[in-house]
């Protein structure tokens, strides 16, 4: 069909604006310039406050009422303190190991057992999966999880950190959604030509999953990365604590101290609270832009397949 | 002050370390009652550790005394002297778990203080350091589970403490009762009063960090107050004349207010209500602080100064951090914050000098005839050793010993500063000033495990330790009883969160204007009937069986 004259010479002038839309009046666009400005400032400007305030000493915090915007003699104190003694680089280290290890043990295991589950000629595939979606549900709770652990004797191990939360029953409902939308006859013309369960997994199904494999594997290491509340439970040695339970203790410092003896030990230097910040954002900031799309992917593969 | 309401985390993890306890403990709690509710109510039993106190050479700059009142020292002393000469371990370890309110220090590997203080103590200590505020989770889950180290700090968290105590903790008074204390001349260091509130179910189970028997009455800006013509606080005679000086150092259009948040407690206290409970020594009869006349005059104070516009518009809600930057920024006369908040290179003291040489900010002493001092301070925790053998007890009661050290020892100088020339440098004065690698080292909770009474010690200002000597002198001298130590109520036990999220919300609402006085009366009917009556009853028999065991 042959588009009308104007909106042809619309288009060829780069104006992708329909003919019959009337161009916005000078108002109409000062008006969104101002509103986009606006959130713009509101993102920005909490996160040029971080780091100001990262970088100055307390007495210029306290006179700029706890935010500093443009450091008058910007220093770098409050990193000093955070990464001296290498405390901090040590729960890096753990907190990446625990992330790749996790993260890898964790994928392995639940793109199995959702291979497994979304074959209709396993027996009690949908007992075992029932199962599976309970402790979605019903969580045994702390004190339980922690008798297991121990009894176990994973007690202030690595091993406390990953195996509990090894299998995550939403990432495995999801992949096991995605193998089920594979088609039949791709499956059964391997099978036809001799390949059996495991290689038709790896050669077949895995190939034509990677976007979903993907999100299962950024679910996972984000969740390993900021795992903190099994390693406050399950630890012993505090030499094993992971990034974000060192970067915590650094934050919350003395507050919960007692009315009377609230001054024992000064409040956390709001710079070195604010430098914990921007350590605890960088490496996300880093690696989100190049993730982002797949975090829309996993929510579209939750949300259109059950 | 208060505790978190009941349907939290903490309370699920409270309700699990009961039941933990109860499935260990087994016939122990039997006898005791295995619920919370058939807990019983205790006295004291025992007879505490005969003090002695320890002879030293050093001399204090101001002297302290047998009430509490700490030593002062303007430098640190140059001959440091050895407290204890025999190690306490032979090659074994103990596990210590304690609550820390600073970042991690480095593992021993790196951290030079903590070899030489295990090369001292003659073995390992394994910690378990978990931060302040995640301490009561850890904790209880180490109680249910039954993962207790052979040392560990209480500071709440187990809801029949009594019945917790006699199934899993170490009775310490066949060691430390009486005169066998002397085996341990640290802990025998420490005064009665501070010991009285170690007992747990009227035995001895605890081993204390002491503090400074009062946590103070917040700081003010002297140069602000003699501006209003008030060079002492002896000038201010009564609470009317403090209301009229609050009044006067009031400037809006300077942004300067005379309070910035935190007053209510010092206007109790300035109106001389007691600290929770008060007895009557002759009838034996339990008081409720809210049920007094003072208590009640005290709100009526408080919300004509708030009505009077003298309070920092919006300083009741804000948090700690963000009110103290306002007071050292120079917006207020007046702030709450803990005593020992003021000296040190990142007390008040010193942080406000560096904001503006002319903030003169001093410790505040609640002024008036009628005005009292609480024992809110006397000690900040206590080490509870896990039930062991007669020598794993010995072990750990020496552990505590060496670190109970007092001020001006090798070892006290070893926990606070580290190793000399690694962890510190003595400065002109031969003070000693902490390196960054100090500063982390020091930071394993060595005196969390027991400490010795405080001693006041500033190498940057003199004036600031004589400052807070006389707060403390003149607070310590007019402290009240606190009834309910050495005492066990278990309603007061299970239930003192919730009366006072009660209480606080209404003051808060009266304070604000959102209700009238009269919401008061209502608030102490139910305070009464939500549990302060039933505890009261509960330290009646307490006093009376320990008045008993006194007279006999």
């Amino acid at each position: 069909m042959a588009l009308p004259a104007e909106t042809m010479s619309a288009r060829r002038s780069g104006n992708a604006r329909p003919a019959w839309v009337e161009s916005p009046s000078r108002v109409g666009r000062a008006a969104k310039a101002l509103l986009l400005v606006l959130i713009t400032l509101a993102v920005i400007y909490p996160i040029v406050g971080v780091v100001g305030t990262s970088l100055s000493d307390q007495a210029t915090i306290s006179v700029n009422g706890g935010l500093v915007l443009i450091p008058t003699h910007p220093q770098l104190d409050a990193y000093r303190e955070i990464f001296a003694g290498g405390v901090v680089s040590r729960a890096l280290l753990v907190s990446l190991g625990i992330t790749l290890c996790g993260t890898a043990a964790s994928v392995l295991v639940t793109v199995g057992m959702a291979y497994g589950l979304s074959r209709p000629e396993v027996t009690g595939s949908r007992v075992i999966l029932m199962v599976a979606l309970l402790t979605m549900l019903f969580n045994p709770g702390i004190i339980a999880n922690f008798l297991t652990v121990k009894s176990l004797g994973l007690y202030n191990s690595f091993a406390a950190l990953v195996l509990p939360s090894l299998v995550s029953a939403f990432n495995l409902v999801v992949l096991r959604s995605f193998f089920m939308g594979l088609p039949g006859e791709l499956l059964d013309s391997a099978r036809v030509d001799g390949a059996g369960d495991f290689r038709i997994l790896v050669r077949v199904v895995l190939p034509l999953s990677k976007a979903a494999i993907a999100v299962i594997t950024l679910f996972y290491a984000v969740s390993y990365w900021n795992a903190f509340f099994n390693a406050l439970l399950y630890l012993q040695d505090s030499a094993k604590n992971p990034l974000p339970m060192v970067l915590r203790s650094f934050v919350i410092g003395g507050q919960s101290l007692h009315e009377a003896a609230a001054g024992e030990i000064p409040a956390p230097q709001q710079a070195v609270q604010m430098a914990v910040l921007v350590v605890a954002l960088v490496p996300i900031l880093c690696v989100y832009p190049f993730l982002q799309r797949y975090f829309t992917k996993g929510v579209l593969t939750g949300a259109v397949k059950g | 002050m208060s505790t978190s309401p009941v349907l939290s985390r903490r309370g699920l993890l409270r309700l699990g370390a009961a039941i933990g306890v109860a499935a260990a403990a087994g016939p122990a709690l039997t006898a005791c009652g295995s619920s919370t509710t058939q807990a019983k109510a205790h006295g004291l039993e025992v007879t505490l550790p005969t003090y002695q106190a320890i002879s030293s050479t050093l001399k204090p700059d101001l002297p302290g005394t047998a009430a509490g009142v700490p030593q002062g020292f303007f430098t640190y002393p140059k001959q440091l002297f050895r407290a204890v000469q025999k190690p306490p371990l032979s090659g074994q370890t103990l596990s210590i778990a304690e609550m820390s309110f600073l970042p991690p220090p480095p593992a021993r590997e790196k951290n030079a203080a903590w070899r030489a203080i295990e090369e001292r103590l003659g073995g390992k200590i394994d910690w378990t350091v978990v931060a302040a505020d995640d301490w009561p989770t850890k904790f209880s889950t180490m109680v249910a589970g039954d993962a207790l180290p052979d040392m560990f700090v209480y500071q709440g968290g187990v809801d029949n403490l009594p019945a917790f105590a006699k199934a899993k903790c170490a009775d310490l008074s066949p060691y430390l009762s009486g005169d066998k204390a002397r085996d341990y001349p640290n802990l025998a260091n420490i005064p009665d009063a501070i010991w009285k509130q170690c007992l747990i179910g009227g035995k001895l189970y605890g081993l204390p960090i002491p503090r400074s028997i009062t946590g103070g009455d917040g700081f003010y800006r002297a140069d602000l107050f003699a501006r209003a013509g008030v060079t002492s606080l002896d000038q201010i005679a009564d609470a009317d004349a403090f209301f009229e000086l609050m009044k006067e150092v009031t400037r809006p259009k300077d942004g300067v207010y005379g309070i910035m948040t935190g007053f209510t407690n010092i206007a109790v206290k300035m109106f001389g209500a007691p600290y929770y409970w008060q007895v009557d020594h002759a009838t034996g009869k339990f008081t409720a602080d809210v049920e007094t006349e003072e208590y009640r005059a005290a709100i009526e104070y408080v919300a004509r100064l708030n009505k009077a516009g003298v309070y920092y518009p919006g300083s009741a809600g804000m948090q700690k951090a963000k009110y103290i930057n306002l007071f050292q920024a120079g917006k207020a006369a007046y702030v709450y914050d803990g005593l020992p908040g003021y000296l040190g290179p990142t007390g008040h003291l010193a942080t406000m000098k560096k904001i503006d040489p002319t903030f003169d900010v001093r410790p505040f002493m609640a002024p008036g005839r009628t005005a009292v001092s609480w024992p809110d301070n006397v000690m900040f925790a206590m080490t509870l050793i896990k039930q062991a053998g007669e020598e794993k007890v010995k072990q750990a009661l020496g552990v505590a010993n060496w670190a109970a050290s007092p001020f001006g020892s090798e070892e006290y100088t070893l926990i606070a500063y580290g190793v000399e020339g690694v962890d510190y440098q003595r400065d002109d004065k031969d003070n000693p000033v902490l390196n960054d690698t100090g500063t982390q080292d020091t930071a394993v909770p060595w005196k969390y495990i027991a400490a010795p009474p405080q001693a006041l010690f500033d190498s940057g200002s003199a004036q600031g330790v004589r400052y807070v000597h006389e707060a403390l002198s003149k607070q310590i001298g007019r402290v009240i009883e606190d009834p309910t130590v050495g005492l066990y109520s278990p309603t007061w036990e299970s239930s003192n969160g919730t009366l006072l999220t009660l209480r606080t919300d209404t003051v808060n609402d009266i304070l604000a204007g959102r209700k009238p006085m009269s919401a008061f009366d209502d608030m102490v009917k139910q305070y009464r009937s939500k549990g302060a009556d039933k505890a009261r009853s509960e330290f009646e028999s307490a006093w009376a069986q320990s008045q008993k065991g006194s007279a006999k």
